[in-house]
This record gives structure tokens, sequence and C-alpha cells, in this order.
């Protein structure tokens, strides 16, 4: 097999383009695609500062390295969930990631800060493991970035994610999850960090390709509290239906983007009306979601 | 041939010489959800696996 471009020997196989890429003309197609769904949604200005947040998998540490590689001043930042093993061998692969390249890494502990991981956290909680991360996951980036002084925060969710996400949606019809959906979350008039999702074209195969050809040393486990998450199943058939067709997962997504303002001409919700009145985050109510947990931790 | 699995981390043998596709395709593997690497070296799926190599099957789909 030979590269479309160059007819060097290709490393990989595109056939949602119909061809095959040597190494450089792969990376340099994927730099291309990222530079595209950031000018395309004016993700952030050349210069400006980002706050990347990187878990260890491939998706946030090729982001780190791609975003650096196109010349943005970058600081990560990784949240140590205090799952066991998993948590120590993830913030292990983002230090090593950090010091081999010089990076600013910013860690923070939960279990060092409220004395509980985020099982715990749920568990106190009586919230489902994901649903709890996901709460917690939000509000540290958000405050993180606004105590640091960033305006973005970037994370690692590429098409999979987010045509997963988007079936799911679909499936559960969830109507103001379909409106949120989108690879740009608005800053409110600078209440939060903007979020920006500048993988959301590169299919998942792609960027473990780019990983792997860059020697990017990732954490292949997966979460142990995922095990059975819908995200697998759905992930699944749309790789069956890209199997038979592909570029549909592709196509998928971007016709979603492309209809949106159709589907939602108007806001269904309000943004955020209020401050959380114990950490000063903006937010729907007198508390934010994240402060709620922690008040439940704190009474039971 | 060798073949390292993951989730969880074991190691098979299958009869070799096999091109990637079909190997991919015997284990019931999906060609969009796995990359197959040999000695850090991406393969695509008419590369030719003999029998005294060792390979890595690797997933690629992640999240929860």
């Amino acid at each position: 097999m030979k590269c479309r471009r160059c007819q060097n020997p290709a490393a990989i196989k595109l056939p949602r383009h119909n061809s095959a890429f040597c190494d450089p003309c792969f990376r340099d197609y994927l730099n291309k695609q990222v530079m595209k769904a950031i000018s395309a949604n004016q993700m952030f200005e050349a210069g400006q500062p980002i706050l990347v947040a990187v878990s260890g998998g491939k998706d946030s540490l090729v982001l780190w390295d791609i975003l650096i590689k196109l010349g943005y001043p970058t600081v990560g930042l990784h949240l140590n969930l205090g799952i066991g093993d998993y948590s120590r061998i993830s913030q292990e692969h983002v230090e090593r990631f950090a010091a081999s390249r010089g990076l600013e890494l910013i860690v923070h502990d939960y279990k060092e800060n409220y004395g509980l991981g985020v099982i715990e956290i749920a568990k106190e909680t009586a919230r489902p493991p994901c649903s709890a991360c996901g709460t917690m996951k939000r509000h540290h980036f958000n405050r993180i970035a606004m105590e640091k002084g960033f305006t973005v925060v970037a994370t690692g969710h590429n098409l999979d994610d987010e045509a997963a996400r988007l079936l799911g949606n679909l499936m559960n019809w969830q109507r103001a999850y379909l409106e949120k959906q989108t690879p740009v979350l608005s800053d409110e008039g600078g209440k939060w960090a903007r979020k920006v999702k500048p993988l959301y074209r590169l299919p998942e195969r792609e960027i473990a390709a780019y990983a792997v050809l860059s020697g990017i040393d990732y954490i292949i486990e997966e979460c142990p509290m995922s095990k059975g998450a819908k995200t697998f199943l759905y992930k699944e058939m749309l790789n069956r239906l890209e199997e038979n067709s592909p570029g549909s997962k592709l196509q998928f997504y971007l016709g979603f983007l492309k209809e949106k303002p159709a589907l939602f001409p108007k806001p269904l919700e309000e943004g955020p009306t209020q401050f959380c009145k114990t950490c000063g985050q903006a937010c729907g109510g007198d508390l934010c979601g994240n402060c709620r947990l922690m008040q439940r931790v704190a009474a039971s | 041939m060798r073949i390292k699995l993951h989730h969880p981390v074991r190691e098979i043998e299958l009869k070799g010489p096999k091109p990637v596709i079909a190997i991919l395709s015997k284990l019931g593997l999906s060609r969009e959800a796995h990359l197959v690497i040999c000695n850090d070296v991406l393969l695509t799926e008419d590369a030719m696996i003999s029998d005294d190599s060792a390979i890595e099957i690797r997933p690629v789909i992640s999240g929860g």
C-alpha cells in the first residue's frame, strides 16, 4: 500500500478518504484537520494561552502534542481522580509526557484536596460514578482555568466521542443536551472559561495512530468505572456503520452541526443566572453542581 | 505468530503467514476500532505477518 501523496510505503489506510498515507504525510494531514477545526470555529487566536485538560489517554496527549507543534502556548491540567492504580498510572503518563517536553503541568489530586476519590464521592452521594466524575471535572476545569487566568480550556474529545454522544442524545431525545452539543462551549460573556474540542473532526483510530507514530506513551487501559457504559455500545454500532460506509461518522456529526441552527433557532434554556454561594462559579442556582455534591459528602 | 491483545492484556498464538485484515477478521475484531503494531511500526491491512512474528493488536476505543 502506497501513500497517496508521496508514493512511499503507507503507514495507515484511511477508507473515509479512499486513501492511505505514510507517517510524515499522515501527521501533516492530522495537523491540518486540527487547524481546520480551530479556525472554522474560531476556538482561539494565535498566541492565546490554552489550558489543556490531559487525562493520560491518547486523545488528550495527542491534542497537547499537536497544539505545541502548531505553536500555541499551553499548560496541562491533570485531575487525579483517586481511582487506585488507574489514576496513579494515568498521572505517570502525563508527567512523563510533560517532563520529556519541558511543559508546565498542573496536577489537582482529589484525595489530597477532599480526602476522597471520585468513587467514594459518588458512593457517599448516591450518584452514578460517571455522573459525579463529569460534574467534578467540569467544575475543576473551569475553576482552575479562571484562577490561573486562562480564558480557554481544550479537551481531547474526538469524532467518535461526539458521534456516540449525538447518537445517545438522539436515542433518548435529550433536546437540551442536543442543543448544547457543539465543538465550542460558550464562555457566557466571561462567566466561564470557553471549552473547545479541537479533535472533533478526527476518529479515535487516527488519533491512536498518530500517538503510535509520534512515540506518545499513553494509558491503554480503560477507567475501571466505565465498564458497561453505553458509550462503548454506541461507538461499536457507529464503527460497524463506518466499516460498511466509510465517512458515516463524520457525515453524521457534521450534518448535525450544520442543521443545528435550524433545529434550535432559540436557546432552550437560559445561561447561568447566578453565582455559586460557595465557590463563586456561574451556575443556575444557589449552589453549583460540584458544591452540591460536596455538601452532600459533608452531610453524609 | 504471537499476538498481544488488550482488555485484559493477554497473548495468543495464530498460525501464519496471514495478512493483517485476515487476522482481524479471524479474531472478530473491527478494523475501525483496532491498530496492528509490530516493533512500534503501524501495519496496514495488506501487510503479511509471518509465522515467527510478534504483533500487538491495540484497541483504540476509549471513554465511558
